[in-house]
């Protein structure tokens, strides 16, 4: 197996099954040096069984993980010095913070001045100065959190590995512990593998994200790749909302494609960079579907009648039936004409552009 | 350990009466078959003995007296009764707990199906009544036994299980093993495993591992268990009087014997020192232990 000198973890063809489950199925991976790569994928699609693969705490039982170019296969989890941070933080509940952090640097005979230096180094990274003495059961969830990963820093690792580590969060110290997360990540430089089943994470705090379904990669890619040109319908329908209509191309030319929808309607689109079949999924954000009350001059333009409307603050996802009974679903953004134009009964029209549409193969 | 307790003490309070007549039942029937007979059972040890044919219809009188108490410590009942006594109960305890607490792990750790099955067999071994336990040790241990059958046919001399400490141990040791691995699995399958997988990552080795993670986590597991151990161990009866052969007699025995002797005062006396010896131990095991224990 040819290993890349550009990437610090390598996964090859690397498959873990229980019983007759694949929970990894031939997955191959790689990091670069101080990225943060995120696994996203839904719960049970494999991505913590991956990531306790790489940490060595489960055995794989096919292919390769390479980490900083050596081979780990097998390598027991206490000498791939790999910092791991779990969902629950598993922070030692019958010693004190200090003894928590000093616990890996005692195993690797670190004098006890530098213990103290790093301790109190980690603890200010952290944001929480003066913390040594406490125990974990006087810490809050976002306390026990920070800890957990001051702990898996301290050794110093060549990887850092996160299980989830925001989920046991509530939503505002979710979404604040992610900014300062990756910042953290940033200031230490380290390279991170993230493992979360919430896309909004995976989009703020990644260099690169990795979707993840029934134990396979479906797409590796930037989060703006990601979420505009997917490859996959899982990846389309998993990362944000968006239509999806099944169809057939029925014509292709040198400014567009014209595709025939199984529920009859008549889409355009850019031509494609990639290879296309006949059959493809036409996939549309929400967000690019606009709404008239004429007929748009758009050649993406159906006719249909608002179903329901649900109000979520800054924008308004509508529900709307084409007139061919086709659902689908609109967010416009908010404004005081809203609830005037646009109630459910009323007779609209639909329109987007042929660069909304992303083509897939089916 | 005492936010539970603080938690449990507020619910009450805001329960009102009804947890003490939850309780009462319990309490009622306690206070009358427990601590009535316990009572009791002090209060005649104190009593004179009266032997047969002194007064009829009376074998004690009751009038204030330490003779019995005299008679315990100044003969050879130390010797006799109390210190096997306590020997059993320690050693047979302290073995049982070693050999229990790897077999509760990787009961603890097993998947949940095969947990089941060998939480069954577990069970299976305390299904098996006293006397046939104990008899079956009779067979295995005796001088024409499995063991000593074997151990001849390899050309050593003959071990003497029956009538010695070793085989009083050996089948008290048994007839723990299963309330230990029944205790120890449930509260080492209450130690969150990412704890050992966190150790395991900061780079501990398994050796490591279970020193600085499992075995101080499972300190109160381990300390319940001991207490059942000590208090299941010191009321043997069963098995001291077979395996024993009347040489190695424990404190049961000898109020068995005292009570065919109809010397209830001084079968009074060997109770309340079985109930003492009892206390004492598992309390200061316990102290030990509980000082241990740093979770909060």
């Amino acid at each position: 197996m040819a290993v890349t000198k550009i990437f610090d973890v390598e996964l090859v063809g690397v498959t873990k099954t229980f019983g007759k489950v694949k929970a990894v199925d031939d997955m191959s991976l790689g990091i670069k040096p101080k990225e943060f790569m995120t696994l996203l994928g839904p719960s049970g699609c494999g991505k913590t069984t991956a990531l306790r693969c790489i940490a060595g705490l489960e055995k794989h039982d096919k292919g390769d993980i390479f980490i900083k170019g050596q081979l780990v296969n097998d390598v027991p989890p206490y000498r791939r010095n790999i910092g791991l941070v779990f969902q629950d933080y598993a922070i030692f509940p019958h010693m004190t913070i200090f003894e928590n952090l000093a616990f890996g640097l005692k195993i690797r005979k670190v004098d006890k001045e530098e213990i103290n230096e790093r301790a109190k180094k980690y603890l200010e990274l952290v944001r929480l100065p003066g913390y040594e003495e406490r125990y974990a059961s006087q810490l809050s969830g976002g306390e026990r959190q920070r800890i957990a990963l001051a702990r898996s820093l301290i050794i110093e690792p060549t990887l850092l590995l996160l299980d989830e580590p925001l989920s046991n969060l509530d939503l505002k110290l979710r979404v604040q512990m992610r900014v300062e997360l990756a910042t953290m990540q940033r200031e230490v430089g380290i390279t991170t593998l993230y493992v979360t089943h919430d896309q909004g994470e995976a989009m703020a705090m990644s260099d690169r994200i990795a979707v993840m379904d029934h134990g396979r990669i479906k797409q590796v890619g930037t989060p703006t790749e990601i979420y505009n040109f997917p490859q996959d319908k899982f990846v389309a329908d998993f990362i944000g909302e968006a239509n999806i209509f099944s169809g057939k191309i029925l014509e292709r030319n040198e400014t567009e494609i014209k595709i025939s929808t199984d529920s009859d309607l008549t889409l355009f689109a850019l031509p494609a960079e990639e290879e296309l079949k006949g059959s493809v999924y036409v996939s549309v954000r929400p967000e690019a579907i606009k709404l008239y009350k004429q007929r748009p001059p758009l050649k993406n333009a159906f006719g249909g009648s608002i179903e329901a409307i649900e109000y979520l603050g800054s924008y308004v996802k509508c529900h709307i039936c084409l007139n061919n009974n086709q659902k689908v679903v609109a967010h416009i953004l908010y404004t005081k004409q809203v609830p005037d134009y646009f109630s459910p009964g009323k007779k609209i029209y639909v329109g987007w552009e042929h660069e909304d549409c992303t083509l897939i193969n089916r | 350990m005492s936010s539970i307790s603080i938690k449990f003490l507020r619910r009450i309070g805001r329960l009102g009466f009804t947890p003490y007549i939850l309780c009462a039942p319990a309490i009622i029937i306690l206070v009358f078959f427990f601590l009535f007979p316990a009572v009791m059972l002090l209060s005649v040890s104190f009593f004179k003995y009266l032997p047969p044919g002194t007064a009829i219809g009376k074998m004690y009188e009751p009038t204030f007296t330490l003779e019995n108490y005299m008679r315990f410590f100044k003969s050879a009942y130390l010797d006799g009764y109390l210190w096997p006594t306590i020997k059993v109960m320690v050693t047979s305890t302290i073995i049982a707990l070693i050999l229990s607490y790897p077999v509760a792990y990787s009961i603890a750790r097993s998947p949940p199906r095969k947990r089941k099955i060998l939480t069954a067999i577990t069970i299976a071994a305390l299904l098996v009544g006293p006397v046939v336990r104990v008899y079956s040790w009779l067979v295995i241990l005796s001088r024409d036994g499995i063991i000593n059958n074997f151990i001849s046919l390899l050309g050593f001399n003959k071990i003497e299980f029956l009538g010695t400490d070793l085989g009083v141990i050996i089948g008290t040791t048994q007839f723990l093993l299963a309330f230990l691995i029944f205790s120890l699995s449930g509260s080492i399958q209450n130690i969150n495993p990412s704890y050992e997988d966190a150790a395991r990552s900061l780079g501990a080795n398994e050796i490591y591992t279970f020193i600085k993670i499992t075995l101080p986590l499972s300190l109160p597991g381990i300390s319940s268990a001991v207490l059942l151990g000590l208090t299941l161990s010191a009321t043997m009866f069963e098995t001291p009087m077979v395996l024993g052969q009347g040489i190695v007699e424990m404190l049961a025995n000898l109020v068995f014997t005292e009570i065919s002797f109809l010397n209830f005062p001084f079968a009074s006396v060997a109770s309340v020192m079985l109930l003492a010896i009892t206390l004492t131990i598992s309390y200061g095991v316990n102290y030990l232990l509980q000082a241990k224990i740093k979770v909060r």
